[in-house]
């Protein structure tokens, strides 16, 4: 136990030394993590992939005298071992077959779910309040604040239109076909400059407290975890 | 009389035994009457699947006191698979359930569990469900029309831009400075580094990355910068080395392609984070691109780049990540400019039309979003759940 964390902190000290200066130790651990990361990638490339995607089923399929899902694995097997090709400078053109079949499959696959997720959803989202089912430009709730000014009615009343506009001048942003001149595109530069800084920073900030819990995890797991473990082990 | 008085003990005690069976037998017979399984379920085909899936919901119609616990037996094929256990808080009990494939038949016996521990004798058995696979989501057919006057939108202008016709292009400031960049390495000495991401080549960022590739690969041949390009997926780094080749044989300078440059870094995002950001000390490149798709290990990259003094253009269209790239890179082309800068670059009809049938589409999109916001506001639904929905 002793011996594994020891390890562990020593290669954490000494992916750390990189802060003060390129050295020979974070040359080791970088070159140790590397190839380990290989080494484990071939194994679970293997386990999870050969294994569990191409040996099991097709196992299953012969027991279960599936002739569809033999050919169906076997094609696909093939199609992928002309990566093999690569190996030899003459064949090197076979892998681009897969290659093109996998791009191909994935850009047809992503234009539909990209529109559904990304682009549906959110435009949906943009006019439907999708909690409560209202509408986010809402007069009611406008007047709801002017009848009753209070702050939790002022942020209701202000929130929906905040949005619209948001949507609106950062999907102009994203124009490439007129000028940077026109007058539409420089009208909406700022505020969607402001927008999409203000998003960044709170995603800047959120991220960055994460990074700083990480580090904190660490320098726990040296102080609370293996120096007392330590402390025991050479009975100081 | 001694002799009558045993008998007549002896016979009371029997029947007062009878007695007290009798009575326990009729208490039994009123307690299974109390425990009457009362059920109200639904086991229906999942809509909308490849037949792998089933939903069964139940309402239970027995107080918690009656039963504390459903037992739910699911069967497939006729075998008995899974056993479930679910408190009856008297709120409808949802389960998915799952098929092995399309066609296999789903049945559930419900049991109940009475507050004593024991179970009832009685159960339910469900209808069979056969499971069905459907050829076409119903859900997304909004999607597929919005997706079929895109790839319209798309061959149109495609057709457009290869008749020579002039489509244009404002200007994107990262890629303006991209000459600038291999200007300034080629003067310095000192090699460019190109790093498209750490994602596979199914992401589309992976894909406009390789596309700028290209434009970036065919320039630094012309002016011979030395350029490398390290990898962490074996499929990118195949696309990656096919497409430096390609651009170096374009701009006439095969010679000087060596296929080492394009090279496989390291598996696993942080071993690659640390095997770049190694490589970015030793050989202090002067300039770096970090175009594609990356997670965590952007700040790593971007700060190593940053800190040697190399000129970063960066660009992704990941939000998460884009902040990063803000903050310690000269120039960053934020989500839509990094697909918009191949097309930018190249000026192929393929890509350009691309970029116009985008273009319109979002203009339709706010158009739309406008028309659905105003019928909203004066209290219909239908025009936006016939848009979006």
């Amino acid at each position: 136990m002793i011996i594994w964390s020891t390890v562990a902190v020593l290669l954490t000290l000494a992916i750390f030394s990189k802060v003060f200066k390129d050295n020979v130790v974070y040359k080791f651990a970088e070159s140790l993590f590397v190839g380990v990361m290989v080494g484990y990638t071939v194994v679970v490339t293997y386990t999870q992939i050969i294994l569990r995607k191409l040996v099991d089923p097709l196992n299953a399929a012969f027991k279960a005298h599936d002739v569809g899902m033999i050919i169906a694995l076997i094609i696909a097997t093939l199609i992928g071992m002309l990566y093999l090709s690569r190996f030899s400078q003459k064949a090197a053109w076979v892998s681009r077959y897969p290659i093109a079949i996998t791009i191909g499959y994935w850009a047809g696959y992503g234009i539909l779910v990209t529109f559904q997720s990304t682009i549906l959803i959110q435009t949906y989202s943009t006019v439907v309040d999708t909690q409560t089912g209202d509408a986010l430009l809402s007069g009611a709730k406008i007047a709801q604040f002017f009848k009753s000014p209070t702050f939790a009615n002022f942020m209701n009343a202000i929130n929906g239109p905040i949005l619209v506009f948001g949507v609106l001048v950062v999907l102009i942003y994203f124009f490439f076909s007129f000028k940077n001149t026109n007058p539409v595109i420089r009208f909406s530069n700022k505020p969607a400059l402001v927008y999409l800084m203000i998003a960044f920073g709170a995603s800047f900030g959120y991220t960055f407290m994460a990074r700083i819990s990480l580090f904190i995890g660490r320098i726990n797991f040296i102080m609370r975890d293996w120096w007392p473990l330590f402390k025991k082990a050479v009975g100081i | 009389m001694k002799k009558y008085f045993m008998i007549m003990i002896i016979f009371s005690l029997f029947a007062s035994f009878s007695f007290a069976k009798e009575i326990k037998k009729e208490m039994k017979e009123t307690d299974v009457k109390k425990v009457e399984l009362k059920v109200k379920y639904k086991l229906a085909d999942t809509a909308n699947d490849d037949g792998t899936s089933a939903e069964f919901s139940m309402i239970p119609g027995n107080t918690p006191d009656e039963i504390k616990y459903y037992t739910l037996e699911i069967y497939k094929n006729g075998k008995l698979v899974k056993t479930e256990k679910k408190e009856n808080s008297g709120n409808k009990i949802i389960l998915m359930l799952s098929a092995p494939k399309a066609g296999t038949s789903i049945h559930l016996k419900i049991y109940g569990i009475l507050p004593d521990g024991s179970k009832t004798e009685e159960f339910i058995k469900t209808d069979v469900l056969k499971t069905r696979a459907e050829w076409i989501n119903t859900e997304r057919i909004t999607a597929l029309i919005w997706s079929i006057i895109f790839v319209i939108f798309i061959v149109l202008f495609v057709k457009h831009a290869k008749k020579g016709k002039d489509l244009f292009i404002r200007k994107i400031a990262g890629l303006d400075a991209l000459d600038d960049a291999i200007g300034r390495a080629t003067e310095m000495g000192r090699p460019i580094f190109y790093i498209p991401g750490i994602s596979t080549v199914d992401d589309i960022a992976t894909l406009a990355s390789l596309n700028i590739l290209r434009q970036v690969a065919r320039e630094v041949a012309i002016y011979e910068t030395p350029f490398k390009v390290p990898n962490t997926d074996p499929v990118v780094l195949t696309v990656s080395q096919d497409v430096v080749k390609e651009a170096y044989m374009s701009a006439g300078r095969l010679d000087l392609y060596d296929e080492k440059n394009v090279y496989l870094a390291a598996i696993g995002q942080f071993a690659y984070a640390g095997a770049v950001s190694g490589a970015m000390e030793r050989e202090k490149p002067a300039t770096v691109f970090l175009l594609g798709m990356f997670y965590a290990e952007s700040l790593i990259l971007a700060e190593t780049g940053n800190s040697i003094g190399a000129i970063q253009i960066a660009g992704t269209d990941s939000t998460s990540q884009l902040p990063f790239f803000i903050a310690s890179c000269d120039y960053t082309l934020i989500g839509e400019e990094l697909y918009a800068a191949s097309a930018y670059l190249s000026k192929e009809p393929l890509l350009l039309g691309t970029l116009k049938a985008q273009d319109i589409v979002k203009g339709v999109l706010i158009l739309l979003l406008l028309i659905s916001l105003v019928a909203k506001m004066l209290g219909s639904s239908a025009l936006v759940n016939f848009f979006f929905g």
